[in-house]
Order: structure tokens, then C-alpha cells, then sequence
């Protein structure tokens, strides 16, 4: 068996989710844990992708195909605008690529979810006084609302996992079935929920929120118990398949070889 | 840093954050006292109320905050639809600030405005920050000569005509970056920081880094040059063992 990291396993198992001719949006995180979920792992997952033969392209930011294998040892503002890449494009016709329907995967995190993929990130608590007033909404709720389909990053814990998010900063399914149709908001939805237990999706017909695979060694009842609201579950619930040695191999000797993407080292 | 001071009722953006330094905790306290309050966005309705003005119109559709609270809290946010297909969308009230303040590289005597090529992209919102209010002020980092400016008329982001007021203040996004010219100022950020722990720590903060130094030259010199020079001009690396 191999050894691998919680964010080795999961950056193998969104890698999978990307597709050919396929474009995605990677917004910068904060430091530590946040950065390597929210940009750490969609960053190794896409030069994964890349070494399957994937032509997916990157775009982070304002800058398209950057080179993640050499990626700047400091994400300081002028180490990323000398980052090699293809293009650098102006911030409003980076973001008009939401609006016009462009982008096939954004890729979210946040401080809390609810069953239906509702994500906050502005404020814990009620929004006129809040217990903890967060960064704002960065663009979440442009992926969240245009992308062709959204995958979430985010650590699983009992007050992030809630029954309904303090506040609605990124839509998911909203209210529940049929809510983004009513709307006519152009993008899928959430696709995928990647935590550090287990992998999720959303039944079709609720919306709502269903156990995938579980990691290696994690429960049925360690996911329940991190988890404040009722997941659907799966008659036999399958363990997320660990990422081979030809994976582990690349990331740690041609993609991440200082481990600043996955250790959140790289500020 | 306004916020800090008590200066700010309203916070209208899309993001106030340190970056990799954290939550920034002026804001927190402020807004969670319920002091400060705030206007949420996403980037891109954070970037149409500039648009809107700059265009010439009232308000720009924008399908990104519908069903989110970002339109509970936001009234210029207002759901719409269009009259030629059917779609909604929420209608982005454009916004006319008294004054708008960015800082750019130079600038000659007469107020032209010009940016390093590095910049063009990643700064191309302030153009709709600038075109979008009353009476602009541009602080620079540098004065050149109309002569430069006319021979590199491609640099200029704002003739003259655009521009109320023009500061020139090198250093002038100290301790934040100024991308092309120098970076973060990391020790005196996590001064910053670690001083906006609470109001107290804050206003001693604030008597030495501003009110006590008699102006810009004054913070500058109050910054010294090692901290100037090496601080903002050296990439930093910081290791995860000197974040946590």
C-alpha cells in the first residue's frame, strides 16, 4: 500500500473529474490549509490531468496556462504576474468568461456548506452583526452561478457542514430542486464536494447532498458526526481508490516537488 | 486601516482580507460590533457599479447574484428581466464616488497617468474606479518628463483631461505592493497585523505611522531605508515554519 497525503488523494480524485478541451477557473486562496484546497488541489489536479493526455486549460486569474510545475516559491502579487503563461488578459474579460457562459469548472471553497451546495464565505452568525465576519465574496458566486459545473474543496467539520449556510454568498441548488431553473442562471451547479473524509455529489432528483466514497480507513459514522445535516447514502458505500504509484511519483518528483501546492507552503 | 481608525461607516467590495496573513481584523471587529457596515459583492458586480458609470449608463445586467443573499442585503442589486429574451438578471446599480483615489507608477506635471506594461491587465479595473468618479487623485510613484510621456503615449492609462489631482508619493502603496516597482513590506504587514489585534494597540499604531510623522517623507523615513529598500524590493520566502 501506498503512502499518500489527504491532499494526494484528493487532488488525484478531482484530476479525474476534468475533461478534455475542458476550462476551469482557479482563484487565489489564503495561506495554510485554505490555500492548498482551494488552489493547491485543483493545481495538481490539472497537471495530472495534463500527463493523461488532458488538455484542460487553467486559468488563474487574469493569466491563462500558467506553468504549474514551476510555479513562484512566493505568491506575492509581482511573482504572479511574472509567472510564465500564455496569456494575461484584462480582470473584467477574465471574469466576463463566467457571465458568458465559458467556464466548465470553477473550482470553490468556503467557510460553510449545507446540503445543497449553498457555500458562505462572508459571514458566521446574522449578517448585521455577525460572530465572525469573513473575507467577502471573492468570486464564488460567479463560479457558482455560471460555471458548467462546480467542484468543491473544503475540510469537513460539524460547523462547516451545516443545515443552512448563515449566508448565501455562492448559490448551489438554493432552495432545493428546480430553484437555479427558476432563475435561469446558465451554470450547472455543484457537481462535486471533495473533504478530507469522503467524496460527495447531489441526487438529481433532491439536489441534495450524497455520500460518493469514503476514504481509506474513514466511517460511516466519523462522516456523520462532522456532518450537521442528513446525507444520503448509498446502499454499499464504496472507499475512494488511493492514487497509484505512477501519481504519487509525478506529484512529488515532477509537479509539487517542494510540496508548496499540497503543504500550503507557498507564501 | 480606515476602518481601523474609525473613519469608514460603510464598506462596500468584494474582499477585505490580509491575504496570506488572514482574516483582517479591524474589519472583523468593526463589522461584527455592528459599527462598520458593509455592501457585498462578487468580483464581477464589484467591477459593474465602476462599469456602469464609466459607460455612460445606470446599471449593467449581471446574472451572478441571483438567489444569493448577496441581493438580500444589497439594495443595489435589483432583479430584472430582459425585454428582448426573457432572461433575469440582476440589474447592478452604477455608482458615482465624489472622489476616486489609485495609485499608479508616473505621472508628468500636467496629470497624465501612466502604468508599467506588467500592470495593464491585473490593474485594468482602477481605469473604471477612475472613470467612474467625480474628481480623481492619482498618487504616483514617479515624475517624468512630458518628453517620456509623448514619446510613449501607449503607457498612458488617463490623459490629463481625466485627472483632478496628481501626489507624488514613491513608496506610496508602502507596506502593500506596487507590482513591477517593489513588492510587500512583510515585516511591517505583520506589524500592521499583529498592532490590529485591538483598538488600543491600533491607535498607538496609527500615532506613530501616521499622525506622528509630519507627512509622507516623514512616514518614509519613520520606515527607514532598510526596511524600504530590502523589505520590498527582496522576493520574500517566507517558510510555512515562520506563518504558523
Amino acid at each position: 500500500m501506498s503512502v499518500f497525503t489527504i491532499e494526494e488523494l484528493i487532488a488525484v480524485s478531482v484530476s479525474k473529474e476534468l475533461k478534455d478541451g475542458e476550462l476551469g477557473f482557479i482563484g487565489l486562496g489564503t495561506g495554510g490549509r485554505s490555500f492548498s484546497f482551494a488552489v493547491g488541489v485543483p493545481s495538481i489536479a490539472i497537471a495530472l490531468a495534463h500527463r493523461r493526455g488532458i488538455d484542460f486549460t487553467a486559468q488563474y486569474g487574469v493569466a491563462f496556462e500558467p506553468d504549474i510545475e514551476n510555479a513562484p516559491h512566493c505568491f506575492d502579487d509581482r511573482n504572479l504576474l511574472k509567472w510564465s503563461a500564455t496569456a494575461q488578459i484584462p480582470v473584467e474579460m477574465a471574469l466576463d468568461g463566467f457571465k458568458r457562459g465559458l467556464m466548465d469548472i470553477g473550482f470553490l471553497s468556503g467557510a460553510q456548506i449545507d446540503r445543497y451546495g449553498n457555500i458562505n464565505s462572508i459571514a458566521i452568525g446574522p449578517y448585521e452583526k455577525p460572530k465572525v465576519r469573513l473575507v467577502g465574496g471573492i468570486a464564488l458566486p460567479d463560479h457558482a452561478a455560471n460555471a458548467g459545473r462546480t467542484l468543491i474543496m473544503i475540510p469537513h467539520a460539524k460547523r462547516s457542514f451545516v443545515e443552512k449556510v448563515d449566508y448565501r454568498t455562492a448559490m448551489g441548488f438554493g432552495d432545493g430542486p428546480g430553484h437555479r431553473e427558476r432563475l435561469g442562471l446558465i451554470g450547472g451547479g455543484p457537481s462535486k464536494v471533495f473533504t478530507d473524509l469522503a467524496i460527495l455529489d447531489f441526487e438529481p432528483k433532491s439536489r441534495s447532498m450524497r455520500v460518493v466514497s469514503l476514504h481509506p480507513g474513514v466511517t460511516r459514522e466519523q462522516v456523520e458526526s462532522e456532518t450537521g445535516f442528513e446525507l444520503i447514502w448509498p446502499d454499499k458505500v464504496p472507499t475512494t481508490i488511493e492514487p497509484t504509484e505512477q501519481e504519487l511519483d509525478w506529484i512529488h518528483n515532477e509537479i509539487d516537488r517542494d510540496g508548496a501546492f499540497l503543504n500550503g507552503r507557498i507564501f | 486601516m480606515l476602518v481601523g481608525a474609525g473613519v469608514a461607516r460603510v464598506v462596500e467590495t468584494s474582499y477585505v482580507g490580509m491575504g496570506a496573513l488572514g482574516l483582517a481584523k479591524n474589519m472583523r471587529r468593526e463589522v461584527e460590533s455592528g459599527r462598520v457596515k458593509t455592501v457585498d459583492h462578487s468580483e464581477s458586480t464589484a467591477i459593474d457599479i465602476f462599469r456602469a458609470t464609466a459607460l455612460g449608463v445606470d446599471f449593467l445586467p449581471n446574472g451572478t447574484p441571483l438567489g444569493t443573499d448577496l441581493m438580500t442585503y444589497n439594495d443595489g442589486l435589483v432583479e430584472i428581466t430582459s425585454p428582448f429574451t426573457g432572461r433575469k438578471f440582476a440589474a447592478v446599480r452604477g455608482v458615482k464616488p465624489d472622489f476616486a483615489l489609485i495609485h499608479a507608477h508616473s505621472a508628468d506635471k500636467h496629470g497624465n497617468i501612466q502604468l508599467d506594461i506588467s500592470n495593464w491587465m491585473d490593474n485594468s479595473v482602477d481605469l473604471y474606479i477612475a472613470r467612474a468618479a467625480e474628481h480623481l487623485i492619482v498618487s504616483v510613484e514617479q515624475i517624468v518628463s512630458t518628453e517620456y510621456v509623448r514619446s510613449h503615449p501607449m503607457q498612458t492609462i488617463l490623459p490629463r483631461q481625466f485627472v483632478d489631482s496628481v501626489v507624488h508619493a514613491p513608496f506610496g502603496a508602502h507596506p502593500c505592493c506596487c507590482d513591477s516597482r517593489y513588492g510587500y513590506d512583510q515585516d511591517e504587514l505583520r506589524r500592521y497585523y499583529a498592532a490590529s489585534s485591538n483598538p488600543s494597540d491600533f491607535d498607538n499604531y496609527l500615532q506613530e505611522m501616521v499622525f506622528g510623522v509630519k507627512d509622507h517623507w516623514g512616514y518614509l523615513d519613520r520606515i527607514g531605508v532598510y526596511g524600504l529598500i530590502t523589505n520590498s524590493t527582496v522576493t520574500s520566502t517566507l517558510s510555512e515554519r515562520e506563518y504558523s
